[in-house]
């Protein structure tokens, strides 16, 4: 377990992380989520021991890192932005290197090397020097360096980094494996990503926390309204009144009527569930519901709203997503955006198709594309009105 | 902090830097003992070290060795595998010292057999005396051990070796001609207090370097230079002649070249002398690497 109590790093004049405490339970996979520059590599250089903080303290385990370095330390395994591979080495002699200076039990060594060759699947290229490898296969030697001695915490940053999206998915799959058995803490801006393995997130903006919860919490707390999309058969003058009689609903549109059937789209609270009272208002004037659609906020909108300037103020917006409400318009702007690349399908090497959410995982929030292309227009205004975070979020 | 060590050793020795360096000091003094003590016939194998001549490939190479240490790992960020492993950065730094003293332990102990080479033969003027030739190799290994210590300080400092490299020859130089340096200063007090005080002022410098704290380099030059003053009013005399006596003790080569190696004789004075140098320099490399997480 990690403490991080009241944490603030000062260089010079400059803050680069304020007043940051967050705790991270066992044998989970933490999301570290912030733009460049957030503070994201400082706190976890911190949490590591490679940077000592201006104030506050980190405990691991209960052990202070800065009073008790060695046992603190020995519980982490740590893979820097830079991954720290000596390039005149082979990766077998690296990580024998690494395996004798964690003290790992001399006996232990080779099957530990093996073991995590193994696994992070670097074994074919154990005995080519690490300067011959490509970025991929560095990154996997980072990360077999950080698994080394079976560490209870694996704090990666930016552990897919300037990968291609092969490899990407690979390093992806590697960190669903280890965060079987351990607690994993990943920082990255992509966010699909994260929104793909990680149980919790935590959000840092400008070097302060903006949100520390579950997936879904955080999700459920920012969002403003949900927007459903519904397919009856019925005529429009019926579903409008069904729909008005409906208690809770915020605005409706009746979007298109094709013969028997109407579309139309609601907009409710997202304290509300209206699935049911829905599909059973309907069947109590007999009309069969043949579809029906709910778009929540994907990872990314909630990530903009937290950490564009008009937020971060407020280190627990998290907690109170009402606050936010001139954000509420771009919600929707910004999602159509992500459907827009999915829609475009080509998955070229751009970090923005990536944000796109192309594959929806089991950690994903179960988005569904319901509109798209339509509104593109839209999303190009708000592409412009996007910021630090342009590149990150598909900027065109 | 023994992986430290052989991760090191093994980095001198995988490359071909580690070899040129021992071939380029084994040529020299192997030239100059081939000179003097061959060619010339005399049996003072201790004479042929000490020429102050063949020093000059000490004061070049000891900076090559030593550059990498920490400069690289800082430019490569390895610094950051190093700071985040369960070792104390005391031991990591020893492990590197260590290793560099191994690299340059390796040529010394080859010149060690000079003097039972040159013994197969009496030289013009005598045989050779394995006592006072071992103790002139002993008290070299020892000022090497220093200049090392000087040397991965300076790589600790920066981040990039050739810096680190022109710092530490810089250094060596400097106290090569220390003892010239210090006769140019005159003896009175008032010059002693004058150039105290800019040493102080340096040392401010320095501290502002390592802890980028104004305050912290404003109370060490502050307060340093006030004492000296309040010593200079009560005890004038004490000036008399301090800073250049001062500056001689740090004559790093004079001990060696005009000490008891040059007279043959065992001094534990001067042995203590190079072992305190060499541990202030690794304290300080200790402390300047430490600082490095608090910048």
């Amino acid at each position: 377990m990690i403490e991080v109590r009241h944490l603030t790093k000062k260089y010079g004049k400059h803050t680069a992380v304020e007043d940051i405490s967050f705790t991270v339970e066992p044998g989970k996979i933490y999301g570290f989520l912030g733009p460049n520059g957030a503070g994201k590599s400082t706190t976890m250089n911190i949490i590591t021991g490679c940077l000592a903080p201006t104030e506050g303290e980190v405990l691991i385990d209960g052990h202070s890192v800065l009073d008790e370095p060695i046992e603190a330390k020995r519980a982490v395994g740590y893979l820097p932005e830079v991954p720290p591979l000596y390039p005149e080495m082979t990766p077998e002699e690296y990580l024998r290197f690494v395996a004798e200076a964690k003290g790992v039990r001399r006996d232990m060594i080779a099957e530990e090397v093996e073991g995590v060759m193994a696994s992070t699947g670097i074994t074919d290229m154990r005995r080519r020097l690490i300067r011959s490898l490509s970025k991929g296969y560095k990154q996997r030697v980072g990360i077999a360096q950080a698994m080394i001695g079976d560490p209870d915490i694996v704090i990666l940053d930016e552990p897919t980094e300037g990968l291609d999206p092969q490899q990407r998915a690979e390093i992806r799959d590697l960190i669903g494996t280890l965060g079987k058995d351990r607690t994993v803490i990943l920082s990255s801006h992509v966010l699909s990503e994260v929104q793909e393995i990680c149980e919790n997130i935590i959000v840092i903006s400008h070097g302060k926390l903006v949100a520390d919860d579950t997936v879904e919490n955080i999700s459920r707390s920012l969002r403003q309204d949900i927007t459903m999309t519904l397919t009856v058969m019925a005529t429009p003058e019926e579903v409008e009144s069904v729909i008005s009689g409906i208690e809770g609903v915020k605005s409706f549109s009746i979007v298109s009527t094709n013969g028997s059937e109407t579309s139309a789209k609601i907009k409710y609270g997202s304290e509300l569930d209206l699935r049911e009272t829905v599909t059973f208002a309907f069947s109590d004037i007999r009309r069969a519901v043949v579809s029906m659609g709910i778009e929540e906020e994907s990872l990314e909108d909630i990530f903009l709203k937290l950490t564009s300037d008009g937020a971060d103020a407020s280190p627990d917006g998290a907690g109170t997503g009402g606050e936010d409400a001139e954000d509420a318009e771009d919600t929707e702007d910004a999602e159509d955006e992500e459907y827009d690349e999915d829609e475009d399908g080509d998955l070229k090497y751009d970090p923005a198709d990536y944000i796109g959410g192309t594959d929806s995982g089991p950690g994903g929030t179960g988005t569904e594309d319901t509109e798209g292309a339509e509104e593109i227009g839209k999303t190009e205004e708000k592409n412009s009105d996007g910021g630090d975070y342009k590149p990150l979020f598909g900027g065109k | 902090m023994l992986a430290v060590y052989k991760r090191e050793i093994k980095s001198y020795l995988t490359g071909i830097t580690g070899y040129v360096m021992m071939a380029v000091i084994l040529a020299f003094v192997g030239f100059f003992v081939t000179f003097s003590n061959v060619y010339g016939g005399s049996p003072k194998f201790n004479y042929s070290l000490i020429t102050s001549v063949s020093f000059f490939v000490f004061l070049i190479i000891i900076p090559f060795i030593t550059m990498r240490s920490f400069a690289e790992e800082r430019r490569s960020k390895t610094e950051q595998l190093l700071l985040s492993l369960p070792i104390t950065t005391h031991r990591i730094v020893l492990a590197k010292y260590f290793a560099m003293l191994t690299l340059i332990a390796i040529p010394t102990l080859i010149i060690g057999l000079y003097p039972l080479i040159l013994s197969l033969s009496s030289g013009a003027e005598g045989v050779i005396n394995f006592a006072v030739s071992y103790n002139s190799l002993f008290m070299l290994f020892l000022l090497l051990a220093v200049m090392t210590a000087i040397g991965m300080f300076a790589s600790s400092l920066v981040e990039n070796q050739i810096v680190a490299a022109l710092i530490a020859a810089g250094a060596f130089f400097l106290m090569f001609f220390m003892s010239m340096i210090s006769s140019m200063f005159p003896s009175d007090p008032i010059v002693s207090l004058i150039a105290l005080v800019v040493c102080a002022a340096a040392l401010g410098a320095v501290v502002y370097g390592m802890t980028r704290s104004s305050t912290a380099a404003c109370v060490v030059t502050g307060g340093l230079s006030l004492i000296l003053f309040v010593m200079y009013f009560v005890d004038t005399a004490m000036f008399w002649g301090l800073f250049p006596s001062l500056l001689s003790s740090v004559a790093l080569f004079d001990v060696y070249m005009n000490g008891a190696s040059l007279l043959g004789v065992f001094d534990i004075g001067e042995i203590i002398y190079y072992l305190t140098f060499a541990a202030v320099f690794v304290f300080m490399t200790v402390e300047s690497v430490e600082r490095r997480r608090y910048n």
